[in-house]
C-alpha cells in the first residue's frame, strides 16, 4: 500500500490537462485557472509525505507524531463497504498537498492576480465588501490564501484564523481541543484527514461573546487529482454564540478528486453554534467529511448541510449531546443529478438527561441520481427523558432515479420519546396543474414545487445563501422536465 | 451404510456430506444438490458480524464450530400423539382449554428429524392437499418440490447459511394446496428441541392460483436443555396468482439455551395475497428473517409481536420487494422489552424500478419497560421508482403516565394498569389475527408473559 512518493516532473499545465470538448453542463464553477504552485507536487502518500508535508509547515514535535499515528490508522483501517461506492478512488494518484502562493493575504488586493479572479468569479469579494459577514476566509487548494476578520471582533478577543496559523500561534489552546471530539483512528477518512490535514478554519469564541453575523469559508480546489484534507476546529465558550458558513467549489476535470475534512466543535455549557455548509463541488470529488460536535449542559448546537454537488458525498454531520439540556439539531437538504450519490444524514447521541433534538432531512432526486438518508439516534443508558425526533422527507422527479432511507434507532434507556417518519413522494399531478392553470411553465412549476420542499432548510440559510441554494436547485432543475 | 445420527460441523466434506444424505435416504437429484450447496459453501464468505445484515446478532451464537449437526432426539419414544402448543406458554400456565388448535392438519418434527406421522383431515387429503413430511416428499413429489426447493425463494449459493442449511438439512415439511381449494382449518407445523446440538428444518409451502391457506408454525422446547441448541429454520412460501395465505411463526422456546435463526421467503404472484404474523416470545438468540417478492396487483401484510425479558436477544429483519407495479404492503411490528432484554426491528422496503403505483408503510414500535433494555428500530426504505406511496415510521417509548394516572384515578391497581397499557400496545397487532383460535392463544401467551413480569 506503501508507495514511494514520485517526484513529477510536470508543468502544472501538463497535470492539469483541460479536457476538450468537456460539457460543463449547469454546473458554474466548473472553470479552473492556471495557477502554478509554488513548490513541486507529488501524487501519493507515504510517511515520508506526511513527514514532508509536517517539516514545511514546521509543527510541533507532538503534531508530527499525530500525523505518522494517524497514517498507520488509515493503513490498517479497511475501506468502508457500506454508502456508496468507494472502488474507485486511488489514493496513489492524489496529490496531498498544494501550496499555491508563498504567503497568506490579508487584504484582498494581496491575493495573486489568477487566485484573485478565481474568487471573484465565485462572488466572494462582493459579500466581503457588503459587510455580510465578520470574517471571512478562503482556501484555495491546501491552504488558506485569504483570511480577513472585522476589527471589532479581534478586539472582543474572537479568534479566528486558519488552522496552521491557529497551531503556530495558540499552541495550548488549540493542543486542549485537537482531536477531542473525532479522534485520529475515528474512521478511515478521519485517519486520513489526521495524516496530511491542511488549512480549514480555527475558531475562538471567548465567554459570553457573541457574534451577531455570520464568519465564513470558502474552499477551492482547482487542480486535477487534488485531495483536499481541510480541519476546522470551533471552539465556543460558555455562554458565546457563532454562526459559521462554508462554500466549497471545484472544476471539472476528467477524473477525480478526494475532499476529506474533519470539522470538530466544541459547544461548552450555554453556548450556541450554527455551522452552515452549502456543497456545490463538482461532480467528480469524491466527498467523504466526518463532522462532529460534542454540546454540554444547556448548549445548543445546528447543522444546516446542503449537498448539491459532488460525485459522491459520504457526511453524516453529528451532535453528542453530553450535558443535561443540550439540544442538537440537524437539517439537510440533498439534490442527485446524473452520476451523483448524496450518502448524507445525520447522528445525534444522548448521553444526558433531557436532553433533546432534532433531524430534518429533505433529499431530491432526478436523471437517475442516488439520494440515501443515513441517520442514527442513539440514547444511552442513564439518558432519561430523552425526546428525538427524526423528519425524511424525498421528492423523486422521474423513474430512473433512486431514494434510500436508512434510520437507525438505538434506545438504551426507558424513559424516552423518540419519533422517526418518513415519506417519499413525487411531484403532484394536480400540483403541477394548479400552477400551469395559473400561467407557469412546467419547469417554473416543478422548481417552485421543489423550492417550498427544502422551504424549512432554506429558509433557515444566511440570506445570500438562500438565494444561491435556491439559484443551484433551479439550475439543477433546468431539463428536468420530460 | 450404517445409520448416521449426528456428524460434527467441523471437516465437512464431500464424503461426510454423501454419507449424511444417504443415512437419510435421499433421492440422487437431492444428493446432488446438496453437494452443490457445499461447493457453494465453500465459497461464500462465512458471516464474521461484520457484514451488514449480522451487525446486531452475532452470527457466533450459532455455536456451530463445536457443534455436532443431530438428527433425532436422543431418547427413544418422542411423543407419537401429537398436539400443538409445545412451547412454554401452554405449559406455564395461562392458557387453558379452548386455546388449543383445533388444526386442519399437523406435521412434527424435534431434533432435526421427523415425530410421528402427519395428520390431515380427511376431506383436505381427497381435495388433492398434500401434507408430507421432507424425505417423502424429496422422493414422491420431485416434480413439485425440485424446481422449488431451496433454488427458487431461497437460493442456497445467495448466502452463506442457506448453502449451509442446503448442505445438512434433515427434517422438514411439505405443504401443497391445488388450485381453488381453500383450507379453512389452520395446517400446523411443530419443531421442537429437547437437547443441544444443531438441527436444519424446512418447510416448503406452494399454494397454487386461486387456492387458501392458514399456517401455524410453533416452536418450542422445554425449559431445561443438555446444552446449546441451535435451530435452523427455512420457509419457503409460493403464493399463487389470487391465492390467499396467512402464516404465522410462534417462536415460544422454553429455554433460553436455544439460538434460533429463521428464514421466511414468500414469493407472491400477480394478485395473490400474502400475511405473515411473527410472535417472538421464547428463546436465547433468536433471528428471524421474513422476506415477501411482491408480483403485479398483490399484497402483503407483515404483522409482528415480541416480548423479550432478561437475556433474550431478538432480531426481527424484514425484507418487502414491490417487484411489479401495483403492489400494495403493510408492516406492523411491535415489541414489548422487560429487564436487559434487546429487540431489534430491521425493515428494508425495496420499489424496484418499475415497480409504478406501488403502496408501502411501516410502522415499528418498541415499548421498553426497563432502563437497562436495548431497543432498535431501524425502517429503511430504498425506493426506485418515483410513482410510489412510501411511508414509515418507527417510536420507541415507555408507558405513558397519563394512560396508568387515567386507570388508577379509576381505581385499578398499579400493577394491573400497567398489564392493561401493556396489553392495549399489543392490541392493534392481535386484532388483525383473523383465525379466533390463533388469537386467543396469542393473547394467552402474552398474557403469561406479563404475569411473569409481575411475578419477577
Amino acid at each position: 500500500m506503501v508507495t514511494d512518493a514520485r517526484d513529477l516532473t510536470q508543468t502544472p499545465e501538463r497535470i492539469n490537462p483541460v479536457p476538450e470538448n468537456v460539457d460543463l453542463g449547469a454546473y458554474k464553477y466548473g472553470w479552473h485557472d492556471k495557477v502554478t504552485s509554488v513548490f513541486e507536487p507529488k501524487r501519493g502518500l507515504s510517511h515520508e509525505v506526511v513527514e514532508e508535508i509536517s517539516q514545511m509547515k514546521n509543527e510541533p514535535d507532538w503534531m508530527r507524531q499525530f500525523r505518522h499515528r494517524a497514517l498507520d490508522y488509515f493503513y490498517r483501517r479497511p475501506m468502508p463497504q457500506w454508502g456508496g461506492d468507494l472502488s474507485k478512488i486511488d489514493f496513489d494518484n492524489i496529490f496531498y498537498f498544494l501550496r499555491a502562493t508563498e504567503k497568506q493575504a490579508a487584504s484582498w488586493d494581496e491575493l495573486p492576480a489568477d487566485i484573485k479572479s478565481t474568487y471573484d468569479r465565485l462572488g466572494i469579494p462582493e459579500a466581503e465588501k457588503q459587510r455580510l459577514i465578520a470574517g471571512v476566509a478562503a482556501q484555495y487548494e491546501s491552504e488558506v490564501v485569504y483570511h480577513k476578520v472585522r476589527e471589532d471582533l479581534e478586539a472582543q478577543g474572537v479568534i479566528f484564523l486558519d488552522t496552521d496559523t491557529a497551531l503556530r500561534e495558540h499552541e495550548d489552546l488549540f493542543r486542549e481541543h485537537w482531536a477531542t471530539v473525532i479522534p485520529a483512528n475515528d474512521n478511515k477518512f478521519a485517519a486520513l484527514n489526521s495524516a496530511v490535514w491542511s488549512g480549514g478554519s480555527f475558531i475562538w469564541i471567548p465567554e459570553g461573546v457573541h457574534v451577531e453575523i455570520p464568519l465564513q469559508a470558502y474552499f477551492r480546489i482547482n487542480s486535477q487529482n487534488m485531495g483536499q484534507f481541510e480541519r476546522t476546529l470551533i471552539i465556543a465558550e460558555p455562554g458565546s454564540s457563532v454562526h459559521y458558513v462554508e462554500g466549497c467549489t471545484a472544476p471539472i476535470y476528467s477524473s477525480d478528486s478526494l475532499h476529506s475534512a474533519v470539522v470538530e466543535i466544541i459547544v461548552k455549557p450555554h453556548a450556541k453554534v450554527r455551522y452552515t455548509t452549502i456543497q456545490n463541488w463538482s461532480n467528480n470529488v469524491y466527498n467523504l467529511v466526518t463532522k462532529r460536535a460534542a454540546a454540554y449542559e444547556g448548549a445548543t448546537m445546528e447543522w444546516i448541510d446542503g449537498n448539491i454537488g459532488s460525485k459522491l458525498t459520504m457526511k453524516y454531520p453529528a451532535v453528542l449531546l453530553l450535558g443535561p439540556h443540550a439540544h442538537g439539531e440537524i437539517l439537510s437538504v440533498a439534490f442527485a443529478g446524473d452520476g451523483q450519490h448524496q450518502d448524507a444524514g445525520a447522528k445525534l447521541t444522548f448521553a444526558a438527561p433531557e436532553t433533546t433534538g432534532q433531524i430534518v432531512s429533505k433529499s431530491i432526486s432526478r436523471d437517475g441520481g442516488r439520494t440515501s438518508y443515513r441517520g442514527l439516534i442513539k440514547v444511552e443508558e442513564g439518558a432519561e427523558s430523552v425526546k428525538a425526533n427524526v423528519r425524511c422527507d424525498a421528492l423523486l422527479l422521474d423513474e430512473e432515479s433512486r431514494s434510500d432511507t436508512y434510520p437507525y434507532n438505538d434506545v438504551k434507556e426507558e424513559d424516552v420519546t423518540l419519533g422517526h417518519e418518513a415519506t417519499v413522494s413525487k411531484i403532484g399531478d394536480d400540483q403541477l396543474f394548479y400552477l400551469q392553470s395559473r400561467g407557469l411553465s412546467e419547469a417554473e412549476a416543478i422548481a417552485m414545487i421543489v423550492r417550498g420542499f427544502i422551504e424549512p432548510i432554506s429558509k433557515e440559510l444566511p440570506m445570500e445563501y438562500a438565494l444561491e441554494l435556491n439559484r443551484l436547485v433551479s439550475l439543477q432543475m433546468e431539463g428536468a422536465v420530460g | 451404510m450404517a445409520a448416521i445420527d449426528d456428524i460434527p460441523f467441523k471437516g465437512l466434506d464431500q464424503a461426510a456430506v454423501t454419507a449424511w444424505s444417504e443415512a437419510l435416504g435421499d433421492p440422487e437429484w437431492f444428493r446432488a444438490r446438496r453437494l452443490e450447496a457445499l461447493a457453494a459453501l465453500e465459497k461464500l464468505e462465512r458471516p464474521t458480524g461484520r457484514e451488514e445484515p449480522w451487525r446486531f446478532t452475532n452470527p457466533r451464537a450459532a455455536g456451530l464450530d463445536r457443534a455436532r449437526i443431530i438428527r433425532g432426539g436422543a431418547q427413544p419414544g418422542a411423543p407419537e400423539e401429537l398436539s400443538p402448543g409445545h412451547g412454554k406458554a401452554s405449559s406455564g400456565g395461562g392458557s387453558g382449554a379452548g386455546t388449543e388448535l383445533e388444526p386442519g392438519g399437523l406435521i412434527a418434527m424435534a431434533d432435526g428429524a421427523q415425530t410421528g406421522r402427519p395428520k390431515l383431515a380427511a376431506d383436505l387429503a381427497e381435495r388433492g392437499v398434500l401434507l408430507t413430511d421432507l424425505a417423502t416428499a424429496l422422493r414422491e413429489h420431485a416434480d413439485l418440490v425440485e424446481p422449488r426447493l431451496l433454488v427458487a425463494a431461497a437460493p442456497f449459493d445467495e448466502d452463506w447459511f442457506l448453502a449451509l442449511h442446503a448442505t445438512l438439512v434433515s427434517a422438514g415439511a411439505f405443504l401443497y394446496v391445488p388450485r381453488g381449494v381453500e383450507v379453512e382449518l389452520p395446517i400446523g407445523a411443530v419443531y421442537r428441541r429437547t437437547r443441544s446440538g444443531a438441527t436444519f428444518a424446512h418447510t416448503l409451502v406452494v399454494v397454487e392460483d386461486d387456492a387458501a391457506l392458514t399456517l401455524v408454525q410453533e416452536h418450542g422446547s422445554p425449559e431445561e436443555l443438555d446444552g446449546r441448541a441451535f435451530h435452523h429454520g427455512v420457509t419457503e412460501l409460493f403464493v399463487g396468482e389470487r391465492a390467499s395465505v396467512q402464516h404465522l411463526t410462534l417462536q415460544e422456546w422454553g429455554s433460553e439455551q436455544v439460538t434460533h435463526f429463521g428464514v421466511q421467503r414468500a414469493l407472491v404472484a400477480r394478485e395473490g395475497r400474502y400475511r405473515s404474523l411473527l410472535v417472538t416470545l421464547g428463546g436465547g438468540v433468536v433471528r428471524i428473517a421474513p422476506d415477501a417478492r411482491l408480483s403485479e396487483g398483490s399484497e402483503a401484510d407483515f404483522l409482528g409481536a415480541a416480548f423479550a425479558d432478561e437475556g433474550q436477544r431478538f432480531e426481527h429483519r424484514a425484507t418487502v420487494t414491490h417487484a411489479e407495479p401495483f403492489a400494495r404492503s403493510t408492516l406492523l411490528y411491535k415489541a414489548g422489552l422487560l429487564g436487559g432484554s434487546r429487540n431489534i426491528f430491521n425493515g428494508n422496503l425495496i420499489i424496484s424500478p418499475g415497480a409504478r403505483g406501488s403502496d408501502a408503510a411501516q410502522t415499528m414500535r418498541n415499548l421498553v419497560l426497563s432502563r437497562h433494555a436495548h431497543a432498535e428500530a431501524n425502517p429503511f426504505l430504498e425506493i426506485l421508482n418515483s410513482d410510489v406511496r412510501a411511508a414509515h415510521a418507527a417510536a420507541t417509548g415507555r408507558v405513558d403516565d397519563l394512560h396508568l394516572f387515567y386507570l388508577q384515578s379509576r381505581g385499578i391497581p398499579r400493577e394491573q394498569a400497567r398489564r392493561l397499557v401493556v396489553f392495549g400496545f399489543f392490541e392493534e397487532v392481535l386484532e388483525q389475527v383473523s383465525v379466533p383460535a390463533v388469537r386467543r392463544r396469542l393473547e394467552a401467551a402474552l398474557e403469561a408473559e406479563l404475569a411473569r413480569e409481575v411475578a419477577a
